[in-house]
């Protein structure tokens, strides 16, 4: 067995290495772009067509085939433009009221297919993503833009209802900017099933080559445009069924990445010398969720209605040695609905402690005293809930098996409901279960935690499946949401924090760090807590260290 | 066809049986299994579900404490596999015993009848029997999404009657036309007496052998819905979900995944010698036919 | 002839029965086909209700089975929402990989199979018999996800000779020379076809020895005997041909089981075929892809049983109809 001593010594020499890789400077001869970076996933795109991709391995391959109008900095900053980097447009301006922004395209960009970038393409895209018809997720964080018109041909002005901190961050990170010739004629409705959804034309570095669904995704440095081009030749992702099988392909030397080790696979990748293991932080959270209403109804959940029981069982859980068993050290406790990487997170946040006998004394205080079975009930009602789990994901099912037995210290009757992600997504919708072990991977974004606990969310069609609803804690957020300043945002969100972990309507466990195996020969750059594939233009692959699958397509083997 | 091994030779088939080496072998296997998955668990010294320390105790070889190491939770594995072992064969045998009184209520209802109503239930088979019944039960899990022991079983048996429904039909129909049926029903015998009184006994020797092999084929079964996480549900142990809990760390801790696997293998290896057997005892010239 | 037209028929009306059962089925599971990202935070259930009705998968059950048959007549299987794709094309990707696999395996199993069933069968209770009945009895005893995973582990992990999995080379450049394709496919065969040889060939072993057996006590053939031939050819001419029957019979009823088999042996092996694609699709809740795939799938059963008892037929008319049955009971 691997002991976190020895673990430990392994991620540092990890990070190292990856240091080393970054910084070494590369001979004349490296310099010369090429090579092949084979990108191993159990994931596939929904499809990759901007607009309504939510898978996250579409919004990779889109961020390599299209280009935003700029990039956010890897400190996440979304207030104003501070951090920005440019994109498609090479420089904005703002209007003296911040009520318009003009972007100034890259004369040079081209459409893969040959045609210029016009300002056109991007009123267009714009609209796009507004129409109801399309149905974009992206639309409501897109609510404050009014409309876009056309300086010239090469600068857009993009036109708001209000002046908002992170107006420009909505319009540059939400939207990738598509070529109007190409979907004009599209039906909005069905985008799903246009040609583009499947064989995208964009302007990034990476032009499109082909998608065979279930194998192989491959994508080529485009090499047409007048601007700087990819310094690798090729980019391939391979589909595989499972986790496992897509981590043994890289280990067994068939591919070059995999973006997330699990903790027990470490050593290996440690010991192998054609890889690497790269830590970086990431922006997912996994908790427990309690439903606050009863099953599918709107009256008080029997037991996790009570804030007492939801506070007893949060103190009742030993996150250290949960997050320790399932992640070993490569995650960190999670502490609310945030990550540490958020520009929003509170580093001092104290949530509540773990004490076994303040929660049973919580219990008994509120009403619900041990029977003869040691089980804990309150006028006939058992201490008792399900957990639903979706049964693929391992870290999920691991974590409500570790909770179901340390709830049954505490007296309380907890039964696991693993099902298939299908079922998972279904019943969570529609709030029927009792209590479920979610995960959100956010953007960026400050206004995350808003979709997913404040009241506005907890309607039907909302994602905040707790249910939970304090005006106090929606007043925080929205006032901290509304900031110029970074500092009082940070303010007024650790208030709001604060409310929402005393009142527990989760138990907030780890956040992953993302752990990743990559080959020794590959040199990464640019990458964003939010993207780790954000710099891949810029990857390179020194000329003497390429080996068989970096020659180009289609020369001899 | 195998008239020799109607209700009235049961002792020969059994005193065949004991003279068949392999028999023998396959129910002492089989007997013991059941008997220390009956008392095992009173004896073992830790809960199936108990986590013992989740930090210091993941995957601890075996030793004297844990004579089978310990798994991913903590927790002790023999305590598991014994009490595994019982979910297992339990849910097995319930789930057999279903689908074989489905099966043979079908096809002796299907074969006595005859006509229209025999073709629409004939049917309804072929097209149970065209889909693999992997994907039924994933279809019909997915279905239910919450699934507790007694609707797997439920299910199990559900999925499974349409090969026995079959034989038992074609048994009926063979049966229906001979003398003594015909003789049976001169005196007034109605349907149901000619198929408990003249049919069941017939079809009882091949349907018995169809449902000890079936045995082995629901126990796999389960352990493969349990490896695929959609089984027996935690912190309930079966075979198959303590392979699948030590699947994954199969290079780094054999021991969890082996145990149950080997109980597995030796109890289907049993069922099947011993369905071997009980053919062979019940025909022992090879079902002969002109 | 009319025999013949009547099973199809009959097959037509299982397709049906089996397509329809399914649609109802799919159906009734929680969960949404536009639900494979629930974690992405913008996605609102509103939004995939939108999306629903965009795709034609609103409604009642009822009416979009109406929806659903009305588009059939005009060969469309569908959209598949997870694949992004029509069915039709979905299949048309897959179903080619798990013929390959299928025939490969069926066509070892069974050489292999028989040869070992004859082999016993002609040293009937001897040292050879026992020992491949033995063998057999384990083989067909092993869990079939259990046996993918050691074979994987061993033969592209430990070892390290064949890959880890896939149905191709996705490096392999599009103008490579065909050998070098042909080369390709055989080396990802090898391990998902050594799986399934494994599991298949021990009943069909099983299975042609106790046919063998079987003929081998019936009257002509003792006449045969009586009349002087030489038992090797009494065993060649005789016996092998008729006993033929109840082997292919097993190899046309047993086709769901296989294929059921090789949804976990696909699974593991990252074949890309319809077993996969199928259990996928069911998870996604991608309604039309799954019914596209059942009704492929039974097709596919139909027609072999219906090819499995034109071949017996052929072989022996009079024990083809016994034997029907009783590889029922066996399969």
């Amino acid at each position: 067995m691997l002991s976190l001593r020895t673990f430990r010594l392994v991620s540092l020499a990890g990070l190292a290495a990856c240091g080393s890789g970054t910084d070494a400077k590369p001979s004349a001869a490296a310099n010369s772009p090429g090579g092949t970076v084979v990108i191993s996933t159990p994931a596939e795109p929904d499809n990759l067509m901007p607009p309504i991709t939510t898978s996250v391995s579409g919004l990779q391959v889109e961020d390599l085939v299209f280009e935003r109008l700029a990039v956010i900095g890897a400190a996440l900053n979304t207030v104003g433009d501070a951090g920005f980097t440019p994109g498609l447009a090479s420089r904005w301006e703002w209007a003296p009221d911040s009520l318009s922004i003009a972007f100034h395209l890259d004369s040079t960009a081209r459409w893969h297919d040959g045609k210029p970038v016009r300002a056109a393409d991007v009123a267009f895209t714009l609209a796009l993503y507004l129409d109801p018809k399309t149905g974009a997720p992206a639309a409501t964080q897109l609510g404050n833009v009014d409309s876009v018109s056309v300086r010239d041909s090469l600068t857009p002005v993009v036109w708001f209802k209000r002046r908002t901190p992170s107006q420009f961050f909505d319009v540059v990170m939400q939207v990738f900017i598509l070529p109007s010739h190409l979907l004009a004629a599209a039906d909005r409705s069905t985008l799903a099933s246009a040609a583009q959804a499947k064989e995208p034309v964009g302007s990034g570095p990476f032009r499109f080559v082909r998608w065979v669904p279930g194998q192989v995704l491959e994508l080529a440095a485009d090499t047409t445009g007048g601007r700087r081009r990819a310094q690798l030749d090729r980019v391939l992702f391979t589909k595989a069924p499972d986790p496992v099988t897509a981590f043994t392909r890289v280990a067994a030397g068939e591919a070059d990445l995999f973006e997330a080790v699990r903790p027990d696979k470490v050593a290996e990748v440690a010991q192998n010398a054609q890889l690497r293991l790269i830590l970086t932080p990431a922006l997912d959270y996994n908790y427990l969720g309690f439903n606050l209403r009863a099953r599918k109804g709107n009256a008080p959940h029997p037991v996790l209605g009570d804030r007492a029981v939801r506070r007893a069982l949060t103190m009742a859980t030993d996150r250290r040695s949960i997050v320790a068993n399932i992640y070993d050290s490569l995650a960190v406790q999670a502490r609310g609905p945030f990550t540490s990487a958020q520009a929003g997170a509170d580093p001092d946040l104290k949530p509540l402690p773990y004490a076994v006998d303040s929660a049973n004394a919580l219990l008994d205080a509120a009403g619900w005293t041990r029977g003869p079975d040691s089980l804990r009930r309150k006028n006939g009602t058992v201490l008792g809930f399900g957990i639903l789990v979706p049964s693929s994901s391992v870290a999920r099912m691991r974590a409500s098996v570790l909770l179901q037995e340390q709830f049954r210290r505490v007296g309380a009757d907890v039964k696991i409901e693993g099902t298939d992600f299908g079922g998972f997504v279904g019943r969570t919708t529609a709030r029927d279960f009792d209590a479920m072990l979610g995960g959100w991977n956010q953007d960026a974004g400050p206004g995350n935690a808003r979709d997913s606990w404040a009241s506005v969310g907890a309607t039907k069609g909302g994602n905040n499946y707790s249910s939970y609803r304090n005006p106090a804690f929606d007043a925080q957020l929205d006032s901290g949401l509304a900031s110029f300043a970074q500092d009082r945002m940070r303010t007024h969100f650790a208030a709001a924090w604060r409310i929402i972990t005393d009142d527990a309507p989760a138990i907030w466990l780890a956040e992953p760090r993302r752990v990743m195996a990559v080959h020794r020969r590959i040199e990464m750059t640019g990458g964003r807590p939010d993207a780790w594939w954000a710099g891949m233009a810029q990857w390179r692959i020194p000329a003497d260290q390429r080996i068989t699958r970096d020659a180009p397509a289609g020369a001899p083997r | 066809m195998q008239s020799e091994a109607a209700i009235g030779d049961w002792r020969l088939v059994i005193h065949r049986l004991r003279r068949d080496a392999r028999s023998v072998a396959a129910a002492s296997v089989l007997l013991s299994v059941v008997l220390v998955v009956l008392i095992g668990p009173a004896l073992s010294p830790y809960q199936p579900f108990e986590q013992l320390d989740i930090t210091n105790l993941v995957h601890a070889r075996p030793s004297a404490l844990h004579l089978l190491g310990t798994d991913a939770y903590s927790r002790d594995v023999l305590s598991r596999v014994l009490s595994g072992g019982r979910i297992s064969l339990a849910v097995a045998l319930s789930a057999v015993f279903i689908e074989t009184v489905i099966g043979v209520l079908w096809g002796l209802t299907a074969g006595l009848a005859g006509g229209r109503t025999d073709r629409v239930m004939m049917r309804c088979v072929d097209a149970g029997m065209s889909v693999p019944r992997v994907l039924l039960l994933l279809a019909l899990l997915a279905a239910i999404s919450q699934v507790p022991v007694w609707l797997l079983v439920l299910v199990l048996g559900l999925s499974g009657w349409f090969g026995i429904a079959r034989l038992v039909r074609a048994e009926a129909r063979l049966t229906q036309a001979s003398d003594f049926v015909l003789a049976a029903r001169a005196l007034g015998a109605g349907p149901v007496r000619v198929a408990w009184g003249h049919v069941l006994p017939h079809v009882l020797g091949p349907v018995l052998v169809w449902s000890t092999l079936a045995i082995g084929q629901v126990i796999v079964l389960e352990a493969g819905l349990s490896w695929l996480g959609i089984g027996v549900q935690p912190p309930q142990a079966s075979w198959g979900n303590i392979i699948g809990d030590g699947a994954e760390f199969i290079a780094s801790a054999p021991w969890v995944s082996l145990a149950p696997g080997f109980c597995l293998v030796a109890v289907v290896l049993a069922v099947s010698a011993l369905g071997d057997g009980l053919r062979d005892a019940l025909a022992p010239r090879q079902l002969p036919r002109t | 002839m009319r025999a013949l037209i009547q099973r199809v028929w009959h097959g037509l009306v299982v397709v049906a029965i089996v397509a329809t059962a399914t649609f109802v089925l799919v159906r009734l599971a929680p969960g949404d086909p536009f639900a494979v990202a629930l974690d992405d935070a913008r996605l609102t259930p509103a939004l995939r209700a939108q999306w629903r009705e965009a795709y034609g998968l609103d409604g009642s059950v009822m009416t979009q089975y109406v929806r659903w048959l009305a588009a059939l007549l005009h060969g469309d299987l569908g959209w598949s929402v997870s694949t992004s794709q029509p069915v039709s094309s979905a299949i048309a990707n897959a179903l080619p990989n798990t013929l390959l696999l299928m025939g490969t395996a069926l066509v070892f199993s069974f050489a292999i199979g028989m040869g070992l069933g004859a082999w016993q069968a002609a040293r009937h209770n001897r040292a050879v018999d026992r020992v491949i009945g033995a063998t057999t009895l384990f083989a067909a005893a092993l869990p079939d996800f259990w046996l993918a995973l050691v074979v994987l582990l061993t033969g592209a992990y430990w070892f390290r000779v064949f890959p880890v999995g896939g149905a191709t080379d996705p490096l392999l450049p599009l103008s490579a020379s065909t050998l070098s394709i042909v080369a390709d496919r055989v080396m990802h065969l090898v391990l998902p076809v050594c799986t399934l040889v494994l599991l298949i060939a021990a009943p069909v072993a099983r299975q042609q020895r106790a046919a063998l057996l079987d003929r081998l006590q019936v009257d002509w053939v003792r006449t045969a005997r009586a009349k002087g031939l030489a038992p090797r050819q009494v065993f060649r001419r005789h016996a092998w041909r008729t006993a033929l029957g109840p082997v292919i019979t097993l190899g046309g009823l047993a086709l769901p089981a296989l294929v059921g088999g090789a949804v976990f042996v696909e699974h593991v092996f990252a074949w890309p075929g319809m077993g996969q694609l199928a259990a996928a699709a069911i998870a996604a809740r991608d309604y039309h892809l799954v019914v596209g795939c059942v009704i492929v799938g039974a097709a596919m059963v139909v027609v072999g049983s219906i090819l499995a008892d034109l071949l017996v037929n052929h072989l022996d008319p009079r024990a083809a109809a016994a034997d029907a049955d009783r590889a029922a009971a066996g399969a």
